[in-house]
């Protein structure tokens, strides 16, 4: 993968819902200005702390996950570049979740009261933060249906699909390809499965020829069919364009 | 066994209840837990109360997948948020108690992502999403409450999202139980010792991934353990404290507190 990106992950995001002037470009790059490096496996949100601050995922992958008293772990969702972490709890008083990177990450912070600021000085912004939160919310309501009510092969189909679109949105799987760095561990977290039960429906979909596997990378290799073991369709991550807020923003 | 106390006590609470809210008054009760309100933001809220219309149960509001979504507020009786499945399968996301937003949640989705069916007979008040943007401009603070509601809500999605990957069927159920009572309680519709529960073991199986032959039986163990008992559409808690330890809940996911941790 190329490290030399002209636009950066959360631009060319949120792009899909607003069309934005140089002036609005200023500010969300200036949000990214301060790059963190982040080693892999680093918690960089506690759960329950108060000491609220913001980031957005540059490079790299994290996981936003529960944890329970007994140490059992829920996967919420797994963050990819562009995403904003930590934002779920914008308006609680502490955390609710814990956000742990997978890989290697490159992230920048930004504090409570600079969001807020950034939100009031321009409505445009906060428009789009709105709208990467619903989009990140119709995410976790799709888990949700997933491990109510989805089979291991349809809920692992789903998972993959999704995660396509996703980092699609940021042109990071051309041409159906994508890595995927979460281990089968970090799958069954998120699925609600064990990591046998991972490992068993991964081999089923290759021997199925839905997808090819190699080392860490991920191939869809027929989408048609895998859509329709998942029962996939892509309505949750289409969001309002420009068209509709972007006017109301501009009034 | 304390049975008949509890029963007692949860018809004492219904009563209360009745004579304490009033329908219109249930979405500023629950916004005031975030935030005081000035006059003008008041007004402005009970508008939104307006005009008001009875819905019959089983009542589909949105329907997943359609273009134009108007919002609603539930002011008195029961919905569910759900997905369905093409295959017929059902996934109730949330329910939907007074006071509480409905078709909100996506409102920057280009089609509603998920379905909203009255449970009870209800009423509701409808307007369109414009007004929310225009509260969002115009009286920043009311839009603050209004988004913390919808955090609020998102965090008990998750929540359920926990539920269901990580808790045996029996603190699935009690999870659920003692969420709806912290949120009725919030409204005025409940207390320590129970509340009105319309749930029948089906809707209460969509929302937790059993069966309802498993709702069932997980009701009776709860009933048999002397924690709490669902029947003729009331729930009555025995003993609060071993159904929340069975749980593991912990009430912070829902923030009755709001803003006003913060001394004022």
């Amino acid at each position: 993968m190329s490290n030399e990106v002209k636009e950066s992950a959360l631009l060319r995001k949120l792009r899909h819902f607003l069309d934005f002037s140089s002036e609005d470009v200023a500010g969300i790059v200036a949000l990214e200005e301060q790059e963190l490096a982040v080693a892999p496996r680093t918690e960089i949100v506690s759960q329950d702390s108060g000491d609220q601050s913001y980031f957005v995922l540059l490079r790299g992958w994290a996981a936003c996950s529960k944890l329970l008293p007994d140490g059992r772990r829920q996967i919420i969702n797994f963050a990819v570049p562009g995403d904003f972490l930590g934002l779920r709890s914008f308006l609680l008083p502490k955390a609710d979740h814990a956000v742990v990177t997978i890989t290697e990450a490159a992230v920048s912070q930004f504090p409570h009261q600079r969001m807020l600021d950034l939100i009031r000085e321009n409505p445009r912004f906060g428009a789009a933060v709105l709208w990467a939160l619903s989009f990140e919310q119709a995410i976790v309501v799709e888990h949700l249906v997933n491990i109510g009510r989805r089979s291991a092969l349809e809920r692992t189909a789903h998972l993959l699909l999704e995660l396509e679109a996703r980092l699609g949105f940021v042109d990071l799987a051309p041409n159906g390809k994508f890595e995927l760095p979460a281990t089968q561990e970090d799958l069954g977290d998120a699925l609600g499965l064990t990591t046998v039960h991972v490992n068993r429906v991964l081999r089923q979909l290759r021997a199925q020829g839905l997808v090819a596997t190699q080392q860490r990378r991920i191939e869809i290799l027929d989408r048609d069919g895998l859509q329709e073991v998942a029962q996939f369709s892509a309505g949750y991550l289409e969001h309002v364009a420009a068209s509709r807020l972007g006017q109301r923003g501009a009034r | 066994m304390g049975g008949a106390a509890a029963i007692r006590d949860g018809l004492i609470g219904r009563l209360r209840t009745c004579l304490m809210t009033t329908p219109s008054d249930v979405l500023a009760r629950k916004l005031r837990r975030f935030m005081n309100f000035t006059g003008e933001e008041l007004r402005v809220l009970h508008r939104l109360d307006e005009p008001r219309r009875k819905v019959e149960a089983h009542t589909e509001l949105t329907v997943e997948g359609q273009e134009r979504q108007d919002c609603y507020i539930l002011l008195e009786g029961w919905a569910a948020c759900y997905k369905l499945l093409p295959d017929g399968k059902r996934q109730i996301i949330n329910f939907s108690i007074p006071g509480d937003f409905l078709g909100l949640r996506s409102f920057l989705l280009r089609t509603a992502d998920h379905s909203v069916v009255t449970l009870t007979q209800a009423w509701v008040s409808q307007f369109e999403q414009q007004r929310i943007l225009e509260i969002l401009e115009m009286l920043p603070r009311l839009g603050a409450a209004i988004l913390w509601a919808l955090s609020r809500e998102e965090a008990i999605v998750v929540e359920h999202l926990v539920n269901i990957g990580r808790r045996k069927a029996t603190g699935r159920v009690a999870h659920l139980l003692l969420e709806l009572g912290e949120r009725l309680r919030l409204v005025g519709l409940g207390n320590d010792g129970g509340y009105a529960c319309p749930l029948t073991q089906e809707e209460l199986a969509d929302a937790v991934g059993l069966t309802p032959i498993h709702i069932n039986r997980v009701l009776r163990q709860l009933r048999e353990r002397g924690l709490a008992t669902l029947s003729q559409r009331q729930l009555v808690i025995h003993d609060l404290a071993g159904l929340q330890e069975l749980a593991e809940f912990n009430i912070g996911f829902l923030d009755h507190n709001g803003l006003k941790h913060k001394p004022e």
